[in-house]
């Protein structure tokens, strides 16, 4: 029997067997792919052909949702787009519907210019949306987030008009809910969902997955998983 | 039967610099890391062997050895380059060619399943052979069965060699002389003193020992002495220029038209590059006119871009310079590109320049729709207490991003505005704090300060949900009771 590591860079040279990738994915076996990879920064490795991005480019001009059961996973992976965005010279705007919001000191240790970051807290899903339609009709800001936390609903015109904005200026959009993987998202302009999990792998090492159970464009059944430390005093 | 071949061309650096540098041959020839005196002297040819220059040596100690020595660079894009050459080459005599990733001159074919192409599978290797020869290098193919045993053998040959069966291989490789594998000098040394001077006697040695003895690069070669490991051939895929071609029914002269239609073929060339994620670095023009003639020429922007307008203009530019005496009825667009990298990352035209005046202006929209408390900034402050440690304040200005990409990020908390106070301890607590043995906890620190004001003791704990995640909380000491103040998400 071939060893994990051969079997998986294998599978990982032909997209079209990316369900067989899911299946030795939630066997435990490690998968080669990690989020938002940069040619030449350690720790990342590189794209090959034909595998799925998770970063801001991959993101731009869609409608887009990072989901969590419980939130395990949400603010980390959301926060790796920041840096992502930042990286790439793109300004990026964080709207908060509710009044609980990330950790500054940990959003720095991952990497995130809060000088470059602007930030709005409003009160509700929908005031959260109209922030994200002004913010996307400037055309300055090339990633915005939206914390929308549980049970929240967009109205389908609003989403209408917002994708219509990502697209015309090259823009992500990317919402981040609270809900289970069997629920619905949060309606059919979403053109790319990821349900994010946490897990522990050892002392202070955590895996971030993103499976990705919608896309429009590719088609679903893809991950991305990135390694991460913990904050200080968590092992 | 699967088939397995060699190619080794012995020292390609220098092979290389001597094919540039055909005037050299008969002198002494090195290559050298650097176009320093002092520089070390990376491969030498036999001229300078024999006057005692070898690799190690400092370039300015070679030529006091022979004053006639000469030495250049040969740089890494140039061997990429040549290894780059070779891959085709090669590849017109075996599908699956994989070239060595630490040694530049070493590749592996599958020789399988040649037999209704050549006669034999010696005369395949000899015309692989003769073709390299006729580009100016010297590669010794040595056809067997198994990758370490067909690289080993090629080491010591210096003709064609077809190795008829296993035993065949075996026993060949068993002869070869550890000297002429890349193993340390200081190890050769330690071997030579044991008697162990061939691959056999090294696979001879107990399997004890040998690793922390000698070293990973021994006990690899040990292992696949051994046949204890048995990589099989990974072929790499060649990349295959990204080129678009053009039939006109009539000859076309107008160039308008013409700057119409090669944008098209440059749309749909870059929209296939940047799907690859590879950046154009040169395009080669070709241009077949109603009269037979063939006109060709090279665009090169100053940076390899995506940028269409850019490489429009040049294109353009060179048009109206280019004698065109009869109608065009061909166009070809071919595209050489390299992989994209944060260097040269081109965001002219990847997404518009973001205009920080209209990202200040839409924040006063927000200000003005939403109030003043809406539209804040993070700022962290010194402190120890996770409300200390950052002040959101007013939105003021947005500056230009710098964001720091690292090697491990940490997990982000979600800090509560408002901590949550626990009715109950948290399940699977301990009845007291101090308790070493809670299965749930996955960390703890301790903040104590402000006795001169208003004493504040805190033993935080990250305390696993049996429903999964990992509640962020504290033990406030002086008021003894249990606070939630966020998750880790």
């Amino acid at each position: 029997m071939a060893r994990p590591e051969a079997v998986i860079q294998q599978q990982a040279a032909f997209p079209s067997q990316a369900r067989a990738t899911v299946r030795l994915l939630r066997a435990g076996m490690p998968h080669p792919q990690r989020l938002s990879p940069h040619a030449g920064v350690p720790g990342y490795l590189p794209d090959a052909p034909g595998q799925r991005r998770w970063d801001r480019q991959a993101l731009a001009g869609r409608l887009c949702e990072l989901s969590s059961t419980d939130g395990d996973g949400l603010l980390s992976g959301a926060t790796q787009l920041v840096v992502d965005a930042q990286a790439e010279g793109e300004f990026v705007a964080w709207i908060s519907a509710m009044p609980d919001t990330f950790f500054a000191p940990d959003a720095v240790e991952s990497g995130v210019d809060l000088g470059a970051l602007a930030m709005v807290r409003v009160d509700g899903a929908q005031a959260a949306g109209r922030v994200a339609d002004k913010l996307l009709r400037s055309g300055a800001f090339g990633l915005v987030i939206v914390d929308l936390g549980a049970s929240a609903i967009l109205p389908t015109p609003l989403q209408g008009r917002l994708l219509q904005l990502a697209r015309a200026h090259d823009s992500a959009l990317l919402c981040l809910t609270r809900k289970a993987r069997n629920h619905p998202s949060l309606g059919s302009m979403v053109s790319l969902r990821g349900q994010v999990r946490c897990e522990r792998l050892g002392d202070s090492r955590f895996r971030v997955e993103i499976e990705i159970v919608k896309d429009k464009q590719h088609g679903p059944g893809w991950v991305v998983q990135r390694e991460y430390c913990g904050p200080d005093g968590l092992h | 039967m699967d088939r397995t071949a060699c190619i080794d061309i012995p020292a390609l650096p220098l092979q290389l610099l001597l094919r540039r540098r055909p005037e050299w041959c008969g002198r002494p020839v090195a290559v050298v890391a650097q176009d320093k005196p002092q520089s070390p002297i990376l491969w030498v040819n036999e001229r300078a062997r024999s006057a005692s220059i070898l690799p190690g040596m400092k370039y300015a100690a070679g030529l006091s050895l022979d004053p006639d020595l000469c030495a250049e660079t040969v740089g890494q894009p140039e061997i990429d380059t040549a290894v780059l050459d070779i891959h085709r080459r090669l590849s017109r005599y075996s599908p699956v060619v994989e070239p060595s990733p630490d040694e530049p001159g070493i590749f592996w074919l599958d020789a399988s399943g040649l037999g209704n192409l050549y006669d034999s599978l010696k005369t395949w290797a000899t015309q692989l052979q003769r073709d390299l020869q006729a580009h100016g290098l010297r590669a010794v193919p040595v056809v067997g069965f198994s990758r370490f045993g067909t690289w080993a053998v090629a080491r010591t040959r210096r003709r064609v060699t077809v190795l008829a069966s296993n035993k065949q291989e075996r026993m060949a490789c068993n002869n070869v002389q550890l000297r002429r594998l890349p193993i340390p000098a200081r190890v050769l040394q330690q071997l030579e003193h044991l008697a162990v001077s061939t691959i056999g006697d090294l696979v001879r040695l107990p399997a004890t020992g040998v690793r922390d003895r000698y070293g990973d690069q021994v006990w690899q070669i040990y292992r696949e002495a051994r046949g204890e490991i048995r990589r099989p051939l990974r072929g790499q895929v060649l990349p295959v220029p990204a080129r678009r071609r053009q039939y006109l029914d009539d000859a076309e002269t107008n160039q308008e038209r013409l700057l119409f239609l090669i944008k098209r073929l440059l749309h749909n060339i870059i929209t296939e590059l940047e799907a690859q994620q590879e950046l154009v670095c040169r395009l080669h023009l070709v241009f077949v006119l109603e009269d037979g003639q063939r006109v060709q020429d090279t665009i090169q922007p100053a940076v390899p871009t995506w940028c269409r307008r850019t490489l429009l203009d040049l294109i353009r530019l060179r048009l109206a310079s280019i004698p065109v005496r009869s109608g065009i009825v061909e166009l070809t667009m071919t595209a050489d590109s390299e992989p994209v990298s944060p260097r040269n990352r081109d965001l002219l035209e990847r997404h518009k320049q973001r205009d920080q005046d209209a990202a200040q202006r839409a924040m006063a929209r927000v200000r003005a729709e939403f109030g003043a408390e809406a539209v804040l900034q993070p700022r962290l402050r010194p402190g120890h207490l996770p409300e200390a440690r950052v002040t959101w304040e007013p939105f003021s200005e947005l500056n230009p991003p710098r964001a720091q990409v690292v090697q491990q990020p940490s997990l982000v908390r979600r800090v509560l505005a408002r901590p949550q106070r626990l009715q109950q301890p948290p399940l699977c607590a301990p009845a007291a704090v101090d308790e070493r043995h809670w299965p749930a906890r996955l960390g703890s620190y301790l903040l104590s300060g402000g006795w001169w004001q208003q004493l504040v003791r805190r033993e935080y704990q990250f305390v696993a949900r049996s429903g999964g995640g990992i509640d962020w909380l504290y033990f406030d000491r002086v008021r003894r009771r249990w606070v939630r103040q966020g998750r880790v998400e």
